[in-house]
C-alpha cells in the first residue's frame, strides 16, 4: 500500500490547483448565498443516522465512486459532461450506465427505508 | 497554466455550489426523478460545450498546455460500463459525484471529507487492483482509460 501511495507518477500542478479552485470557488459562492456553515448536516440522510454510521456508509460510497471512476476512465463530469460534450462513445455509454445504476440504486434505497429516503 | 487551473477550478466549484448540486437532497431527489434541474444543468452543459469543443477543434485552438486541441472520442470497452456501475452505486449511496463531495466540503458539508477519503482510497484501490492483475500476466489487466484532458476534467 504505501508504495502505491508513493510511487505513484508525479501529479501536474493544475490538477492541484484545480482541486484548491474549486474549494474556494464552491466556498465563495455558498458565503454570497448567505448559509456558510461549517457543521455535520448532510441532509435527509444525515437526519436519519447517527454520525457514527452516516460515516462509514459515506465513505464506501466514496470507495465505490473511486474505484468505479477510475474503472470506467471517468465520471460525471468527465464522462457526462466533457466526454458527451466530445461525443465520444465510451462517454455515452458510461453515461447512460451510471445514470441507470445511480437510479436503480436510489430507489432501492428508498424501498429498503420504507420511503425515508 | 496553474493559475488557469485554479481559474476553471473555481469557475466549476462556483457554480457547483451556486446549482446547490452539492448537496444530498438535490442529489437525491434527482435520482428518484423528483426533479429534472440536475439534468437540465447536465444537459445545458453538453449542448454549450459540443459546438464549442468542435469549432475549437475545427479552428485549431491550442490548449492551455501547448498541444492542439484533439477532442477525444473513445470506442466503447468494457470497462466503461462495469466502472460505470459500480460508480453510479456509490453516487447513489453518497448523493455526491467527486467534483460535488468536495464543493461540499468547502461549502460546509464537513461529512463530505468521510466522501473524499473514499474516493482516494476507491482510486488507489483500483490501481493496486490493475498493478497485481497485471503482474500476474493477465493479459487483458490494463484498465481501459479514455483521456478527456483537452476538454478539462475533474479528480
Amino acid at each position: 500500500v504505501a508504495s502505491l501511495v508513493f510511487n505513484r507518477a508525479k501529479v501536474e500542478p493544475w490538477r492541484i490547483w484545480f482541486f484548491v479552485g474549486l474549494a474556494a470557488g464552491a466556498c465563495l459562492a455558498t458565503l454570497l448565498q448567505g448559509r456558510l456553515s461549517f457543521s455535520l448536516d448532510y441532509g435527509a440522510i444525515g437526519l436519519l443516522l447517527p454520525i457514527g454510521v452516516l460515516l462509514p456508509i459515506l465513505f464506501v460510497g466514496g470507495l465505490l465512486m473511486g474505484y468505479g471512476a477510475r474503472w470506467a476512465g471517468g465520471c460525471t463530469s468527465g464522462h457526462g459532461i466533457s466526454g458527451n460534450a466530445s461525443l465520444s462513445p465510451a462517454s455515452f455509454a458510461a453515461t447512460v450506465t451510471f445514470m441507470a445504476s445511480a437510479i436503480g440504486v436510489t430507489f432501492l434505497i428508498h424501498a429498503l427505508t420504507g420511503g425515508a429516503l | 497554466v496553474k493559475l488557469a487551473g485554479f481559474a476553471f477550478g473555481a469557475a466549476f466549484g462556483f457554480l457547483i455550489a451556486a446549482a446547490g448540486v452539492n448537496r444530498y437532497d438535490v442529489i437525491h431527489r434527482m435520482l428518484l426523478l423528483q426533479e429534472i434541474d440536475v439534468y437540465l444543468i447536465m444537459g445545458s452543459a453538453v449542448a454549450v460545450a459540443a459546438p464549442l469543443l468542435m469549432l475549437m477543434q475545427r479552428g485549431r485552438v491550442r490548449t492551455l498546455l501547448g498541444g492542439p486541441l484533439r477532442v477525444s472520442r473513445a470506442p466503447v470497452q468494457p470497462g466503461n460500463v462495469a466502472g460505470a456501475a459500480v460508480f453510479g452505486s456509490g453516487w447513489a449511496i453518497a448523493g455526491a459525484c467527486p467534483g460535488p463531495a468536495i464543493a461540499m466540503v468547502a461549502g460546509g458539508a464537513i461529512p463530505g471529507a468521510a466522501v473524499m477519503a473514499g474516493l482516494f482510497a476507491g482510486v488507489l484501490l483500483r490501481d493496486a487492483a490493475v498493478g497485481q492483475a497485471a503482474t500476474a500476466g493477465h493479459s487483458n489487466a490494463a484498465s481501459p482509460r479514455t483521456s478527456h484532458t483537452a476538454a478539462g476534467t475533474t479528480a
